[in-house]
């Protein structure tokens, strides 16, 4: 597997009137070429923050880039100089949004924000990207895509427009799309013709998808590997069955009790995860998860776990943060217990 | 769009009516007559004045009289001086003030516009605050202070420019300095307008959705930020073009401009009762005219906005 996208160590805070809010601290994820990388958390984890930061779109101020890097294939996105980055979004790298609505430019017509970008990153002419744009309306599956393309945002369906976002990100057929929370804001059957798409729609570029969501329905509809993220953090990361099927941090433990599942007996009450998630203007010395935790130890309190392998059958590259998984746990442990 | 046109003419005929009673009503009810001067007239001279300009009828004939005269649209001779016709006077004065008026949104509007831009750009920064002072100076100088200011800058201290009465094209550089007086206050307020217009959408995803695609920020500004944050400026372009266009009293004074904005504040002051009806319908047909105007732009500015009205899809 060749990776495409290595961030290691990122670290980005706002700077906001009450002080510095640490809100990645430290982050480091790959994806493979052809790879749907989920990454997952609660709101406020860091997830969206991470994803804007790989783009180069956080509006600075506030945000400030306090470390790591960001290589796509050979080039460290967060050195680059403006310019360069412009010409990597959008060709190299797209986004969508979660709110379709909002992110379509309400004063221009549907084609126009489609070909805007082959315009850019491909020097097409009008006339061929207006083509082009036809196309890939065609291809995201918007029927009579000839009349589609000279209307506007509010005369297509929540769907088509979420369906619109997508043309005009994989117009340029990037390596990496970058698709934060793009069903939350749809209904059920919508999401689910959305996730068909978009898994279509990557076997046939052979693009890379970075999924942001909270729902873990659509990670294992869609994603090959699972990246866990709480308090601005990764805690836990590994191929979707290994995370699926054999949680090794509390907290994905908690986040799977959580969701209802078409197995589970009927008299099975879903557990809610007690307290709120740091806060991150003061994160805390020790384990992030420690206030919420049930596991929670001595050690947890002051000592930050290190991120330990935690091979299982389902993946030799299974990651946790947690105590619970550290040799030197277990040797303090089996001490205590003699 | 015809049907929607004739709906509109129609509303307008029948608001100027409205506008053309009320301030009859107003008008006549304020105490004094045309007549009144320092010296009392003998009583016979101004009987006879009040019969020729048919003021000794009742009431509701001279209403009557008035209406004829806006149908017609022939004001007759003003009150306070027989040789002046009204329909002369404001043929010689409207295309001098609306020069003047329409210059100085030019100078707003480009201004304004520009200013606000820089301003929500640099929100918070250096740029923004000069943009604020140069707002807030051209909200509190008064126009009277702001014309004196530049007559003795640029034509008593550099001699670079003049002013005085001009026509078109013909002496066109002494319209420069009045047109930028009365640039102020509207320049202020578009600037302010736009900068808070602009910040919001430039919050908007939609901006995030074109920085995402590899757009250039000015780009970014003109093609996706400017178009939807345009739409508050344009619905205070109504009142700002009207007020401007008709004329000011105080810069048309200060420069010695042969305006219509002396006739509105005059007229009134006089009780002049033809000139009071004469300005009040040009001021509101312009009004009504440019209302109109700007009502069918907002169609080509924001395609969600629908005056016909009828099935919205989607």
């Amino acid at each position: 597997m060749e990776k495409l996208l290595d961030v290691k160590d990122l670290k980005i805070s706002f700077q906001t009137y009450a002080g510095k809010v640490q809100a990645v601290r430290g982050v480091s994820f790959f994806v493979n070429k052809k790879e749907v990388l989920g990454i997952v958390g609660e709101s406020g984890c860091g997830k969206s923050v991470t994803s804007s930061a790989i783009m180069r779109i956080l509006p600075q101020p506030p945000a400030l880039y306090e470390g790591g890097e960001a290589r796509l294939l050979d080039v460290n996105l967060l050195s680059l100089k403006e310019e360069e980055m412009r010409l990597i979004r959008g060709r190299d790298i797209s986004m969508i949004f979660q709110d379709a609505m909002a992110s379509l430019n309400p004063t221009i017509k549907i084609g126009k924000q489609i070909m805007e970008p082959l315009m850019i990153h491909q020097s097409l002419k009008a006339n061929a990207a207006r083509e082009k744009a036809i196309e890939m309306l065609d291809l995201v599956g918007i029927s009579n895509p000839e009349k589609r393309v000279d209307q506007y945002p509010h005369e297509f369906s929540g769907g088509m427009r979420q369906r619109a976002m997508i043309a005009i990100a994989l117009a340029c057929r990037p390596k990496l799309l970058i698709a934060d929370e793009p069903t939350t804001a749809l209904d059920v059957t919508i999401q689910a013709q959305i996730i068909k798409l978009m898994n279509n729609l990557k076997e046939e570029m052979g693009t890379s998808i970075i999924m942001i969501t909270h729902d873990l329905g659509v990670v294992a509809e869609m994603c090959d590997r699972i990246v866990v993220m709480y308090a601005g953090k990764i805690i836990e990361s590994g191929n979707a069955k290994a995370i699926f099927y054999n949680p090794k941090h509390p907290y994905t433990t908690s986040l799977l009790e959580s969701v209802p599942n078409m197995k589970m007996s009927r008299d099975k009450v879903l557990t809610p995860i007690p307290g709120t998630p740091p806060d991150l203007f003061a994160p805390p010395v020790g384990c992030s998860f420690y206030a919420r935790c049930k596991h929670a130890m001595n050690i947890c309190k002051d000592n930050e776990p290190a991120v330990t392998d935690v091979p299982d059958e389902y993946d030799r590259l299974h990651y946790s943060a947690c105590w619970l998984n550290s040799l030197e746990y277990k040797e303090y442990n089996k001490e205590a217990v003699r | 769009m015809a049907k929607y046109l004739m709906k509109r003419i129609l509303y307008a005929i029948f608001t100027l009516w409205i506008v053309v009673t009320i301030t009859f009503v107003m008008m006549m009810g304020v105490p004094g007559n045309p007549f009144a001067g320092e010296k009392a007239l003998p009583q016979a001279v101004l009987d006879n004045l009040m019969a020729f300009y048919k003021l000794d009828q009742p009431l509701i004939m001279q209403y009557f009289n008035y209406l004829l005269r806006v149908v017609t649209l022939d004001f007759g001779p003003s009150m306070r001086s027989q040789s002046t016709d009204i329909n002369t006077y404001i043929a010689n004065g409207l295309p001098v003030s609306m020069q003047l008026g329409l210059q100085a949104l030019l100078v707003a509007l480009v201004l304004g516009v520009l200013l606000g831009v820089i301003a929500s750009l640099n929100h918070n920064k250096v740029g923004d605050y000069l943009a604020t002072v140069i707002a807030i100076v051209g909200v509190s100088v008064p126009s009277f202070v702001m014309g004196r200011f530049l007559i003795i800058v640029f034509v008593t201290n550099f001699k670079v420019l003049s002013f005085g009465a001009f026509h078109g094209f013909e002496n066109w550089s002494y319209s420069i300095l009045p047109s930028i007086a009365l640039a102020a206050l509207p320049l202020a307020t578009i600037a302010r307008l736009t900068r808070s217009s602009m910040l919001e959408v430039i919050n908007q995803e939609y901006i995030k959705t074109a920085r995402a695609k590899g757009l250039k920020q000015s780009a970014i500004i003109i093609k996706h930020a400017l178009r939807n944050a345009i739409l508050p400026i344009v619905s205070a372009l109504g009142t700002i073009t009207t007020n401007l266009v008709t004329g000011s009293f105080v810069v048309e004074r200060i420069f010695g401009i042969p305006g219509l904005g002396e006739a509105f504040i005059k007229s009134v002051e006089s009780r002049d009762y033809a000139m009071i009806i004469a300005s009040t319908v040009v001021y509101s047909f312009i009004l009504i005219v440019i209302t109109l105007v700007i009502d069918i732009s907002y169609t080509f500015i924001d395609p969600r906005i629908n005056l016909v009205g009828g099935a919205k899809n989607g």
